[in-house]
């Protein structure tokens, strides 16, 4: 019966949402709301899941004194005093000097000046390492590779125009060829690698909501 | 709850069942359906379905053999969506197969996830895995990390790990986006073996050009029934395939039809607007010359 419920509920759960895709049934359309509304309950409780596991894990390594103790314990304290700073402000225990309260003056400060910019120094990484990648891609190793790299050329040109007389006629001559590239190869590529991807989750879908896949059940 | 649900089954009567737009997506299920139950019937049977052989799988055995004989850990990286994505789903099944694994080889297994319902996913698949090996003891909790539910923060998270406990194999399996590149040009640096996938196609070209294997598209959902060769699962792939064919010759009738006649009149619309009607429910359209 441990596996038999759950298999049970995954089925009706899963043919209550397709079913209320195809209907438009007034009643359908609610029990796939009410569905839909106990996940995000799930989703919301599970989340301290998250937190017990970080606070689990990283207290093991600080009370070992792991060599990187100190990072674990500044996550730890860091997490803490945002979420206490957050629940300070809302619950209107913190006064601005305005003298107004129950705002997240302060939360959304940190938020802003701290958390933001650390998000967009990890995403900046990303101009070095498409450097570093393509630089290894476009290396004209085999004839797919030479392929690749002549094709990034001319999509390259054509976007960015060289800064030498004669850039921009260069441009001019291979935008064409890259609307080529882009419209119909690339296009093509694409549209035939996500219908082989949307056959992949409508099987995957059938097989967990029919109860044929079951590996993702204990046993 | 449950009056509003009754309240709404009496207003039922007055609305039709089936939304008639979508009934060409419920027939194409249909069929798909159909064609996936005959072809697990004849696997069942004993009708050998070949698959062909898909080089990023193979090298899973092989990305996870290498960390055994460097004693490092293994990193699986489960993407970043949360379960309700099919690929996050996929990715635990896979989880399952790769923790046997290492599990038989006696390798630890690192699995950062994002979201702390995958958490609860993983440390399930991870559990069977390392049941189904025999070796229960193999499973380690603490081997199961949630780092953060911020995309850049977990990918920051993940870079680390990389660097720190050096993993002689990163498989990345899962719905990747930006943070794509950045974990497989980290992975580079340390000089693991990388094995990727996804059925995402924008972050195709960064895995292809930054990790040794990968598995692109439908490779992705064939896994499962690629490792394990079980004939429920075998079917669904020549059901795919024959779906495939089927969707092939609609587009290339298509193409003949939109070719041969462009246009038609308002009176006539021409073949092309009554192929595109009936297969797709799609109004014809008022073009007339």
């Amino acid at each position: 019966m441990k596996r038999e419920i759950p298999i049970a509920m995954t089925m009706l759960a899963g043919l209550i949402v397709t079913a209320a895709f195809f209907s438009k049934a007034p009643w359908l359309q609610a029990a796939n709301a009410e569905l839909l509304s106990w996940a995000l309950i799930f989703f919301s409780v599970a989340f301290l899941l998250g937190i017990g596991n970080l606070f689990r894990i990283n207290l093991k390594q600080i009370a070992m004194r792991h060599p990187d103790w100190p990072y674990k314990a500044i996550l730890l304290i860091t997490l803490s005093g945002y979420l206490i700073l957050g629940l300070l402000e809302i619950e209107g225990f913190i006064v601005y000097g305005d003298g107004s309260l129950g705002n997240k003056v302060y939360q959304d400060w940190i938020h802003g000046a701290v958390f933001k910019p650390l998000q967009a120094t990890m995403f900046s990484l990303l101009a070095f390492y498409i450097a570093s990648a393509a630089f290894r891609a476009f290396r004209a190793r085999s004839f797919e590779a030479t392929l690749l790299l002549g094709a990034g050329a001319v999509v390259m040109l054509a976007q960015v125009p060289l800064p030498i007389p004669g850039g921009s006629a260069i441009g001019s001559i291979v935008q064409p060829m890259q609307h080529f590239l882009m419209a119909f190869v690339n296009t093509a590529g694409q549209k035939a690698i996500i219908m082989g991807a949307a056959l992949g989750v409508l099987a995957t879908g059938l097989r967990i909501v029919l109860g044929i896949e079951r590996s993702y059940l204990s046993e | 709850m449950f009056t509003s649900v009754i309240l709404a089954v009496q207003a039922a009567a007055e609305t039709p069942l089936i939304d008639v737009d979508k009934v060409p997506t419920l027939v194409a299920i249909l069929i798909f359906g159909g064609l996936m139950f005959l072809f697990q019937n004849q696997a069942k049977k004993g009708k050998e379905i070949p698959i062909r052989r898909i080089a990023g799988l193979d090298a899973l055995d092989e990305a996870i053999g290498r960390s055994t004989e460097m004693g490092r850990p293994v990193l699986y990286v489960p993407g970043i969506d949360e379960i309700k994505e099919i690929q996050t789903i996929y990715s635990m099944m896979i989880l399952r197969h790769v923790a046997r694994k290492t599990a038989e080889f006696g390798t630890p297994l690192i699995v950062p996830v994002k979201d702390s319902v995958v958490m609860t996913f993983a440390e399930e698949s991870v559990k069977q895995g390392c049941m189904d090996a025999g070796r229960p003891d193999a499973y380690i909790a603490d081997n199961i990390r949630y780092l953060s539910n911020e995309q850049f923060a977990y990918c920051a998270g993940v870079a680390g790990i990389m660097t720190r406990e050096e993993p002689a194999a990163n498989i990345m399996l899962g719905m990747f986006f930006a943070e794509s590149l950045i974990l497989a040009e980290s992975g580079f640096a340390t000089g693991a073996i990388q094995v990727a996938g996804t059925a995402k196609q924008h972050q195709l070209p960064f895995f292809v050009a930054a990790c040794d294997y990968t598995i692109m598209g439908e490779e992705y959902f064939a896994v499962t029934a690629y490792l394990t060769r079980e004939p429920s699962l075998v079917g669904t792939i020549r059901a795919s395939d024959i779906t495939k064919i089927l969707a092939i010759v609609l587009i290339v009738v298509g193409v003949v039809l939109g070719t041969l006649y462009p246009d038609g009149t308002k009176d006539d619309p021409g073949p092309l607007q009554h192929f595109r009607a009936f297969f797709f429910a799609e109004p014809i359209a008022e073009t007339g010359k």
